[in-house]
């Protein structure tokens, strides 16, 4: 069984295909499970038919890859956790998370924050991050090895800041949300196919982060000054 | 008439939303945001109910004429039998 340490959680993975294991690899851990899931042929059947995009090359592992993390994010609940389809930078010791469709430019944007402030910025993860409350209540995102087309992964956990959700403009500008007007675009990037608890626990866990973190709109160009325009409604 | 088994209703930003779980989630996808009368309809279809018992309901909660009622209790049902949610 594959061993790995994910958002402060021991996860054991029963699985198949050698994929897994090099895609996990910054994150393999020994001990003792908080919790195991094992991933079977029809999971990966299941995950293959559910794909919107297949990569170039994609085998039976890299759809195992995306089965085995549909099945963490089932168990996440339970340990005050969601999975969030977002990419997220550190920015000063801090999380920001950027979230819009696919195919909006998050990646184009984050590259941005790197070009305007340097060293100031890294990545946390690309794709799908862990989002959990620390016991005093606190949220923090972490790196997960499921991290998108670029692989923009690092095992780190860092308070977060404020969520931005992206859109493309002709100009760049950025609106503060309240959080009845974040909760739709939030909704359609979390995970809630699952069991009617699981559910539950997760909407409560998205209607607790509406309430602690900044939220902002940002209607954003390519270029540069886009990241100049959202570092500024976020931070001030 | 009843709304079928699955869903979970809870507020999120101060907004209601129902979504679909289990058995339910891979036949419907997405959900459901329950503003206004939205919410009275929506509890009223947790138990076997018929259209007139919940026009009544919205006529007792809200400052309406039955017309209003009605047209808002008949659309929101369209739209739940259209989408294959309500039993009966």
């Amino acid at each position: 069984m594959l061993i790995v340490g994910i958002a402060g959680l021991v996860i054991g993975i029963e699985h198949r295909y050698p994929y897994l294991g090099k895609h996990c690899a910054a994150y393999e851990t020994d001990g003792t499970p908080d919790f195991s899931v094992t991933v079977t042929e029809e999971m990966i059947e299941e995950e293959k038919a559910k794909a919107v995009e297949i990569p170039a090359g994609a085998t039976p592992g890299y759809f195992e890859s995306l089965a085995a993390a549909r099945e963490i994010a089932h168990r996440l609940p339970a340990y005050d956790a969601f999975l969030f389809h977002a990419a997220v930078i550190e920015y000063k010791g801090e999380a920001i998370a950027f979230t819009a469709p696919s195919g909006t430019g998050k990646s184009t944007h984050i590259k941005n924050w790197k070009r305007a402030f340097g060293a100031d910025v890294g990545i946390v993860n690309g794709d799908k991050p862990i989002l959990r409350f620390a016991d005093n209540g606190a949220l923090y995102a972490y790196g997960t090895p499921w991290a998108g087309k670029e692989g923009w992964s690092r095992n780190v956990g860092l308070p977060l800041r404020a969520v931005v959700f992206l859109e493309r403009g002709k100009e760049n500008e950025a609106f503060p949300l309240s959080p009845a007007d974040a909760a739709i675009p939030l909704m359609n990037q979390i995970l809630l196919e699952s069991d009617p608890g699981t559910v539950a626990s997760t909407l409560s866990l998205a209607d607790r982060m509406l309430g602690q973190v900044g939220l902002f709109r940002l209607a954003c160009t390519p270029d540069v000054g886009s990241a100049l325009v959202a570092k500024n409604a976020i931070f001030g | 008439m009843k709304i079928v088994s699955g869903f979970v209703v809870r507020e999120v930003g101060g907004k209601t939303f129902a979504v679909a779980t289990g058995a339910l989630a891979k036949k419907f996808h997405g959900m459901i945001t329950l503003g206004g009368s939205g919410k009275e309809i929506w509890e009223a279809l947790q138990e076997e109910t018929t259209e007139d018992k919940i026009v009544h309901k919205l006529l007792d909660v809200y400052d309406v004429d039955r017309e209003t009622a009605a047209n808002d209790v008949s659309a929101f049902l369209a739209k739940l039998r259209k989408a294959g949610l309500l039993l009966a």
